[in-house]
């Protein structure tokens, strides 16, 4: 193998890869900002976060790496935007990068646990306050599907 | 076995940092791209790895790849940027540096020029770095893996070349060193 046989292959997976990007970004479901989309049996419903009553969410998590990040921000537990539905076992909150976060239902019965919060630029966001290694902490949440 | 030279275990303790360094200096960059590209990630590591690659190849010993992934997992427990992988990150670091040892130990028989071995090198550890992290936190499936994959592969090919062009730069400085190894006495 040549260095120009190389700089084909670079150049054939760049074109692949812009390929796969437009694939996968036609698929993304569109929403708002500050939307979030729920889905249940492929049924999907948008809410939007700025349009429902919030209150201020203040707590401290811990991250991977040992260190605690002060959370002060408007939101709601994910608990009561969920309160309508019903016959499922577990939810996975996808992120637009597609980053997922699975949560069982029996945890969203805790109080003061799961919170769905509005974080930079108004982008809704998944917070476990139970999680020692916020794993669970999903930026730029784009679908919850409810299974 | 032979023993690795103070100098060549200090310049793999310099490529560790550096790759750390230079994955978190590189993240706000990759972050934007890959953020548009809808993955969670598969650039960064590619520039943390040149810097391993580079390692491997000057010093050419079977373990030297696991051994930097090692100590880079526990650089990056210290400096706590272990990320979403948490108590499995080790993993996330060894099996690259394996990857990197295999392809240090079959460069001989392949047929290839050093420079394309190395770009091969880096190419395969960093999908290989990302198919672990995929496995360890992403889960992800479909076009997305196989963007992600892709993206990791290119990035790997990127550094491989910039590894390639320092593994040129700096085999010279290593190569009197031998010499002189030799001159004065057994390596330590």
């Amino acid at each position: 193998m040549k260095k120009k046989t190389l700089l084909i292959i670079l150049a054939v997976l760049v074109v692949l890869a812009a390929v796969l990007a437009v694939i996968i970004s036609k698929n993304q479901p569109q929403k708002a900002v500050s939307e979030v989309i729920i889905v249940q049996n492929g049924k999907q419903t948008k809410v939007d976060l700025g349009k429902l009553d919030l209150t201020d969410v203040k707590a401290t998590v811990t991250r991977a790496n040992g260190k605690t990040l002060e959370i002060d921000a408007k939101g709601l537990e994910l608990r009561k935007l969920l309160e309508k539905y019903s016959g499922y076992t577990t939810l996975t909150v996808s992120a637009e990068d597609n980053y997922t976060a699975e949560i069982k239902a029996d945890e969203l019965q805790t109080e003061k646990n799961v919170y769905l919060i509005i974080g930079e630029e108004n982008k809704p966001r998944l917070v476990v306050l139970s999680d020692s290694n916020a794993k669970r902490d999903v930026k730029n949440v784009l679908t919850i599907e409810l299974k | 076995m032979k023993r690795i030279s103070l100098k060549n275990l200090i310049f793999m303790a310099v490529c560790c940092d550096l790759g750390i360094i230079a994955k978190k200096l590189i993240a706000p960059a990759a972050n934007l791209i890959t953020d548009n590209l809808h993955i969670p990630g598969g650039i960064g590591t590619a520039f943390s790895l040149l810097f391993l690659v580079t390692a491997a190849f000057i010093v050419k010993r079977f373990g030297a790849g696991m051994l930097m992934g090692l100590v880079q997992s526990g650089i990056a427990f210290l400096l706590g940027s272990v990320g979403s992988m948490g108590a499995l990150a080790p993993l996330g670091y060894l099996i690259p540096g394996l990857v990197i040892d295999l392809c240090v130990l079959l460069s001989g028989r392949t047929g290839m020029s050093e420079d394309v071995q190395i770009v091969v090198c880096c190419a395969l550890a960093s999908v290989a770095a990302s198919l672990t992290a995929n496995v360890i936190v992403f889960g992800l499936v479909g076009p997305v893996l196989a963007l992600y994959c892709c993206t990791a592969c290119i990035s790997g090919i990127i550094c491989g070349f910039i590894a390639a062009f320092l593994c040129k730069r700096l085999r010279p400085v290593f190569a009197n060193d031998r010499q002189n190894v030799k001159k004065e006495g057994p390596e330590t």
